[in-house]
């Protein structure tokens, strides 16, 4: 998938994921007031198009978080505008779908219970949602531990469970935080890869928020290179390499330039 | 001392965990038959036993139990029905925090025992000073723990709720259950509150109930009848605390163990 | 912190809200938010008076019972009471202090204290203490003695317990870099986990001070005689409301000290902590 530029279509009535892209626009925003005032984005510009799996990689305190919860809905917009084929974002919405670093399932809800949660909210039929839950606790492989609580689950369990009960809504985009960042390093990278499988399946926007360099690689088919004080994009890059049919797995030589390329870059930005 | 993990083996290690109250009753029973304490100060245990036993059979303790228990109960559900909604309330519109807050904050280092000899003076030696009492004494953890615990919520918990498209009454349920856990341990320090402010009320100014026969027959020097009716008023409380932890288990359940 | 968290911490104005300096400092501390409420509890209060529609029994006027509390002022009466209180209070926080610390530590740190005392503590935590006034009563008379006894023991079940908390979570790496330092075990004690059981100790200090003073003055007003549960118990015996009033502003002014004065100990104490650093 290479970059496309987006076509903004008012007429929401055709929207779909195939369809649906993000546009960021002159983004500023700052936290408190007066003197004490810090900036934390400055005057952001990006385009998502659909189908894209973007990642904002950066250290932390360079905005990528508030970037993302921005496009959620979550921050009010101060400054700029953020725009999908649905209008102008304002408020959390079930077209933008959010999974938290720490999975934020509600602990007095079973597995099932959360993944319910927000069919249940829209409206879905009972027979249709009960089915439609059941696919997804199969698909991310969690149909034994439907009735288990979200304390009786391991951190890799709790975050797919987290990602089942978002993809249920059926969002036409998916914003992710760092989703993998407290898992241990090889839970991490069964999910990564699971990620991009459900990915290749629902052809929906990710947009992925990362501090790890090899990640952003792995999964973005671009990336955001974010800097901090005062929080932009630095570059956008290019992963535009090909995936091999089926696999996640990059070719070695051209992941392992990139992954120097961004590092170097990042290792320049923490020193300044 | 370990114990096999058989549901039998589990009773004896939970009753284990008493035994040192039994040593002090039997240290109890030795220094007043050995002679080390007079036993006009220190009726002997097996006394204290045989006299409750006898204020069971003729109903005597348990009228009086029954009075204070009914004051405690209702006194309790209307701080509990009361705080839980001005907790509620505080935490999510901001006017009703900010008047509510400061009152709070006021109430808080005023002994509430201080109130008894006002609400007797104004209510009489009845129920309802007391019930009021409880009500007053009992409201401010409950709603300080609910506050604090819907305030604590953790806001992506929050953010989730609203990405899945819950309505503000969604919302609100969300933060409730959230809070539940803080609003349980509120209600739990609230029925400590309300066993010492009854108790206090009865003794000073009792006609009836468990103080009430603390005092009196403390007064009268029927010391045996005293003691009966002091380790009563313990072990409610301690029953009470218990089952109202064992409660709170069963509500939280998902907790993680 | 961001601007969000810091108004509500002040709870009454955005400390990031515009403004003189000085405006901005007085309206973020609680301080000021509960001389506010006092403020406005002292005219909700004069306007019900002066409305009439109460019975000045029920509810007499601020002024009658500011009147009172000069009185009681001027004629030594006020201070006499206080100090008597404060005097019962504070031995017997001492006292629990004492026992209830040392008590708490062998709980923590020794499994047969800990197995004995456990069952006693828990049971006793939830009971109401004033029960047994009569007992003490009993055994050291009117006076005093009984009276710090009772206070003592209602407090040394707070500052045991608490200890207790506090000593049995240190955290293993702190307890085996002491070790491998080469502590004793007595140094290990007052160097490791004393400092890293303060925060709990303190907890249950600050805890227990108020209980001590609801007790001296629950206990005065069962007994009679000196203090400020004392005078209450008199004066509600006459019918005397404004006393009776007064009696309850003394109770919650001398509260009020207590609970700050804890606080500041706290602040004092534990300025080496990272919660000094939070604010």
């Amino acid at each position: 998938m290479t970059a496309q530029t987006i076509r903004e279509t008012s007429q929401a009535s055709r929207v779909g994921p195939a369809t649906v892209g993000i546009s960021v626009n002159g983004l500023t925003h700052r936290f408190g007031a007066g003197r004490q005032a810090t900036l934390a984005l400055q005057n952001v510009q990006l385009d998502i198009a659909p189908g894209e799996f973007h990642c904002l990689l950066g250290p932390s305190g360079c905005g990528k978080s508030t970037l993302l919860y921005l496009i959620g809905g979550f921050i009010p917009v101060q400054e700029g505008t953020i725009r999908t084929a649905r209008g102008a974002v304002t408020r959390p919405g079930v077209d933008r779908g959010i999974v938290f670093q720490n999975f934020a399932l509600f602990p007095w809800k079973t597995v099932r219970q959360n993944v319910l949660y927000g069919m249940e909210n829209l409206g879905v039929a009972k027979a249709e949602r009960e089915a439609r839950a059941a696919d997804l606790l199969a698909m991310v492989k969690l149909e034994k531990f439907a009735n288990h609580y979200p304390s009786q689950l391991s951190g890799g369990m709790q975050q797919r469970a987290a990602i089942a009960r978002t993809l249920a809504i059926e969002p036409d985009i998916l914003l992710m935080d760092e989703p993998f960042g407290a898992l241990d390093a090889q839970t991490r990278s069964v999910m990564q890869e699971e990620l991009i499988s459900i990915w290749q399946r629902t052809g929906k926007i990710i947009v992925f928020v990362t501090h790890d360099v090899q990640e952003a690689v792995l999964l973005g088919d671009r990336i955001s290179v974010m800097s901090a004080r005062p929080g932009r994009i630095e570059t956008i890059v290019s992963c535009d390499f090909n995936r091999e049919k089926g696999s996640p797995v990059r070719r070695a030589g051209e992941f392992a330039e990139q992954v120097q390329h961004l590092s170097a870059l990042m290792h320049q930005q923490a020193l300044t | 001392m370990s114990f096999p993990p058989s549901p039998v083996g589990r009773a004896m290690a939970h009753l284990f965990d008493y035994v040192p109250l039994a040593i002090l009753a039997l240290a109890w029973e030795a220094i007043v038959r050995g002679g080390l304490v007079s036993p006009s100060v220190l009726p002997p245990f097996s006394e204290v036993v045989a006299e409750f036993f006898r204020l069971a059979g003729n109903g005597v303790i348990f009228v009086h139990a029954a009075i204070s228990l009914r004051r405690i109960v209702i006194g309790l559900a209307l701080a509990v029905a009361f705080g839980v909604t001005a907790g509620l309330l505080m935490s999510a519109i901001r006017p009703v925090r900010l008047v509510l807050q400061p009152l709070l904050g006021l109430l808080y280092p005023l002994p509430k025992s201080a109130l008894v000899p006002l609400l007797m003076l104004l209510l009489g030696l009845g129920d309802s000073p007391k019930i009021l009492l409880i009500f007053i004494g009992c409201l401010l953890p409950v709603v300080t723990n609910t506050f604090n615990g819907a305030r604590g919520v953790d806001e992506k918990l929050m953010w989730s709720a609203a990405n899945l498209g819950a309505s503000r009454l969604g919302l609100f349920v969300i933060r409730f259950n959230a809070a539940l856990p803080d609003i349980l341990t509120g209600a739990r320090t609230g029925v400590a509150f309300a066993f010492i402010l009854l108790i206090n009320a009865e003794l000073i100014f009792g006609q009836d109930g468990l103080g009430y026969l603390i005092a009196s027959t403390g007064g009268l020097g029927a010391y045996p009848t005293m003691f009966a009716a002091v380790i009563l008023v313990v072990m409610l409380g301690f029953a009470a605390d218990r089952l109202f932890g064992f409660i709170e288990n069963r509500m939280l359940a998902w907790r993680a163990p | 912190m961001t601007a969000g968290e810091r108004s509500i911490r002040t709870g009454l104005f955005p400390a990031s809200a515009g403004g003189p300096w000085l405006i901005r400092r007085f309206a973020a501390s609680e301080g000021a938010a509960q001389l506010l409420a006092i403020a406005v509890l002292l005219g909700i209060w004069w306007a019900f008076s002066r409305w009439g529609g109460i019975n000045p029994f029920l509810l007499p006027s601020p002024e009658v019972v500011g009147q009172r509390l000069l009185r009681q002022f001027n004629s030594g009466e006020l201070a006499a009471n206080i100090s008597a209180t404060m005097y019962a209070a504070i031995a017997g926080f001492a006292i629990a202090v004492i026992i209830g610390v040392p008590l708490g530590l062998a709980m923590a740190r020794n499994r047969i204290a800990g197995w004995f005392f456990a069952p006693i503590v828990s049971v006793g935590f939830p009971a109401p203490k004033l029960a047994f006034l009569p007992i003490f009563l009993l055994w050291f008379d009117v006076g005093a003695s009984s009276k710090i006894v009772m206070v003592a023991f209602a407090a040394v079940f707070i500052v045991a317990s608490a200890t207790a908390a506090g000593a049995a979570y240190v955290p293993r790496p702190l307890l085996w870099s002491a070790q491998s330092l080469g502590a004793s075990r007595t140094a290990m004690l007052w160097q490791v986990i004393v400092p890293s059981a303060l925060p709990q100790i303190l907890n249950g200090l600050q805890i227990a001070l108020p209980v001590c003073l609801i007790t001296t003055i629950a206990a005065e007003m069962y007994v009679g005689g000196a203090g400020i549960g004392g005078a209450m118990l008199a004066a509600s015996r006459f019918a005397n409301t404004p006393d009776v009033f007064a009696g309850l502003i003394i109770s919650g002014a001398t509260g009020l000290v207590l609970v700050r004065l804890i606080g500041w100990i706290r602040v004092k104490l534990l300025h080496w902590h990272a919660e000094a650093r939070v604010k």
